[in-house]
């Protein structure tokens, strides 16, 4: 079966910042605490919670259909982000295009897993398998 | 010689580095296996191990390891003649460059992401790691100080520049209250604030602004850089200095949502808008390089000798150790497949040394000679007005005003300064927090975190000549090359794979970076600090200052050697305990 593509464009928490220089250091010198964590808590509160919905979707959606899809998160500051906002007539945040053709704009779970259906998913017996 | 013709030469090695050297040790020696899981997919947690695609990976790479450092070295290695830079730059690249970054990404996937530390203290020794932190420590104090001087010393105290820098910071404010509290689309957002930037620079160039910038900085005809205040610091330098703290005190203590990202996003677009520009400038124009010296002299007056100093002073753009800490946490940990390491390290490398050409350029052929490069001021200068120049062909100042071009390269440089070094800050603070914070509770205090990392970083600024500065900060980062080509090396051998590829370029490497180190060491106490008994012979205006500054530079070349032999003893005997399980391995095969 086809795997399924599911871009997802939505504002993502950098974690120091757009350069990663601070967060290699971090890494590689071990030390400092969580520097995502720390950037995802600095956000004002209703952004976080809008994250934390988005990526606990993402996490289902892969847990549920295993390898059947592929999921992509971009933001839209980024070029590939940006572009893919253009092309797809993007204008509002969360926004989910799914095997290139379905756009669902904001978090609707209900529409979204009709969207995936659609696509002909079928969800896993077996986590992580389709 | 004709710039295209350079740019020409740069394609083609480009294309052999590539498309065949390049392929043949991934094919033959590396042999990347698409099937097998990468930690991204192996560990996936959403954070840190995330699968992203080549094209999206390949700009994180190229974004993180392209900053000041493949501009400032080349303009500064061309005193050596425009050859041995050009030479360095291309040879560099495809010999050592592509192969560190590249064999660093694979060290990371085929080892399940561990970071350089972890792997320092399982592939050579427990005490790697103390030492690699070390390092790491000064190298990032070393980062502060150059671009602090460049940025502070150099961009900063010419007039129609710091009005710029600060209206555009304003409307990277601006970008952050849109997107996050007005929550306006990021297209509107994005066109918004890239033209209220470009107005605020050219604001920054209007008659009236300009002179009042001018008397702030104290500037008249006869003092370029204003009255002097106190060490060698003269009015312009120390306003200068103390925006640049100003902006990175900022930068360190306030939300990254609020200051660093959105700043960082105006910023991206000014960027490459003047990449693209200047590009379009020299490829319409097409200069020759008039009267550069192809080779001046072997030794240069403030820099040295050019084997081993040349090698360190141009280190982004030819080959750096700060890519090797990107290439094997970041992005190892972000690599869908193990076959995109190659496009993704090596592609962004061989990148970056078009970006290093094109900065060579605006140094080699944009001031029509070689007095006119020298006459340009410092390195940053040179930059921003050699961009300008190449802009200049298309028309930028008769579209926006006289003196907009060199004013647009200034905010340009700058601000990709400035988005590295407030972020430096903000890990030097917690850092610092970390390692001394049971012993000094108050450095818990982000604000005292911050502000005695700015303190340290004006003292270097303040004491240290840029020069000094910059080369011990190449050789820091050439030091850290060479573990990674040592760690590479050391797991070749531990997997019984060819590693004649990584160890060659990590002997020239260590080599070279030792025999800088020693020699700026000896330079700076040995022949400089003698000449404190003599100032007036030696012009040396204020000897409490200049005996600092040698003695800080000395210093820290001379740790920065005992941390290098160390390292390279115990590797000696990692390698030995190799080469003797081998042995072993082969005898109980018999």
């Amino acid at each position: 079966m086809k795997q399924v593509l599911v871009e997802v464009i939505c504002l993502a928490p950098e974690d120091w910042g757009l350069c990663s220089v601070c967060q290699t250091m971090m890494t590689q010198a071990g030390i400092g605490a969580h520097s995502s964590a720390s950037s995802l808590n600095d956000l004002p509160p209703e952004w976080k919670q809008k994250l934390d919905a988005i990526s606990e979707w993402i996490f289902n959606t892969v847990k549920r259909y295993g390898t059947q899809v592929m999921v992509r998160v971009y933001d839209p500051r980024s070029l590939p982000g940006l572009l893919r906002s253009l092309r797809y007539g993007v204008h509002t945040y969360p926004a989910f295009i799914i095997a290139g053709r379905q756009r669902v704009l904001g978090l609707d779970v209900q529409q979204l897993d009709a969207a995936l259906a659609v696509c002909g998913l079928q969800p896993c017996e077996v986590e992580g398998t389709p | 010689m004709n710039a295209l013709v350079i740019l020409l030469f740069g394609v083609v090695a480009i294309a052999a580095g590539y498309f065949v050297y390049a392929q043949i040790i991934n094919r033959r020696v590396i042999q990347p296996d698409e099937k097998k899981a990468t930690p991204a997919r192996m560990f996936m947690d959403g954070v840190d191990f995330t699968p992203a695609n080549r094209n999206v990976l390949f700009g994180y790479q190229f974004k993180s390891i392209a900053a000041l450092g493949p501009i400032i070295g080349p303009i500064v290695a061309v005193q050596w003649g425009w050859l041995p830079a050009l030479l360095w730059i291309i040879f560099g690249t495809f010999f050592i460059g592509w192969v560190q970054d590249y064999s660093s990404i694979i060290l990371g996937v085929r080892e399940e992401g561990q970071s350089f530390g972890a792997l320092s203290y399982r592939l050579i020794s427990p005490r790697s790691r103390s030492i690699l932190i070390t390092f790491i420590y000064f190298y990032l104090l070393l980062i502060m100080g150059a671009f602090g001087t460049q940025v502070g010393f150099g961009l900063l105290i010419n007039p129609a520049v710091p009005v710029g820098v600060i209206l555009v910071i304003l409307v990277g404010l601006l970008a952050g209250q849109m997107t996050y509290k007005w929550k306006v689309d990021i297209l509107i957002t994005s066109v918004v604030t890239v033209i209220l930037a470009f107005v605020g620079i050219w604001i920054g160039t209007t008659a009236g602004v300009k002179g009042a910038v001018t008397g702030l900085l104290g500037i008249t005809q006869d003092l370029p850089t204003g009255p002097k205040m106190f060490l060698e610091v003269t009015q312009a330098k120390l306003i200068g200095s103390l925006l640049v703290v100003v902006i990175c005190y900022f930068g360190s203590v306030l939300p990254i949502w609020r200051w660093a990202q959105p700043i960082n996003y105006v910023a991206f677009w000014i960027v490459s808008i003047g990449i693209l520009g200047g590009l379009i400038g020299l490829l319409i124009w097409r200069p020759g390089m008039g009267d550069f010296p192809a080779f001046t002299e072997f030794n240069v007056k403030g820099l040295g000798p050019l084997w081993p100093i040349l090698f360190v002073t141009i280190a982004c753009g030819a080959i750096s150790g700060w890519h090797s800490l990107v290439s094997s946490s970041g992005t190892a940990r972000q690599l869908e497949k193990e076959t995109d390491a190659l496009y993704v390290g090596g592609g962004a490398m061989f990148f970056e040394m078009f970006f290093a050409i094109m900065a060579f350029l605006t140094a080699t052929v944009a001031f029509g000679s070689f007095d006119g490069y020298k006459a340009a001021g410092a390195a940053a200068a040179v930059f921003s007005k050699g961009l300008s120049i190449f802009m200049n062909q298309w028309g930028l100042d008769s579209l926006l005003g006289e003196g907009f071009g060199v004013a647009y390269g200034s905010v340009f440089l700058t601000l990709m300064a400035l988005t590295i070094m407030y972020l430096v800050v903000r890990f030097m603070r917690v850092a610092s927090a970390e390692a001394l914070g049971d012993q000094v509770p108050v450095l818990r205090n982000s604000v005292i975190g911050t502000l005695l990392a700015l303190v340290l970083t004006l003292a270097l600024i303040w004491l240290v000549p840029f020069l000094q500065i910059w080369v011990v900060f190449g050789a820091a980062n050439q030091l850290m090359a060479s573990l990674a080509l040592l760690l590479a090396t050391l797991w070749l051998m531990s997997k019984g794979k060819n590693y004649q590829w990584t160890l060659w370029p990590f002997l020239f490497m260590f080599v070279t970076t030792i025999g800088a180190l020693l020699y700026k060491a000896y330079e700076a106490l040995m022949i400089n600090l003698p000449k404190t008994a003599d100032p007036v012979a030696n012009k040396i205006t204020n000897v409490g200052q200049y005996t600092v500054a040698q003695i800080i530079i000395g210093g820290v070349a001379l740790v920065l050697v005992i941390a290098a032999f160390m390292l390279a003893w115990d590797a000696w005997q990692a390698f030995e305990r190799f080469r003797r399980a081998k042995a072993a391995n082969a005898e109980t095969g018999a």
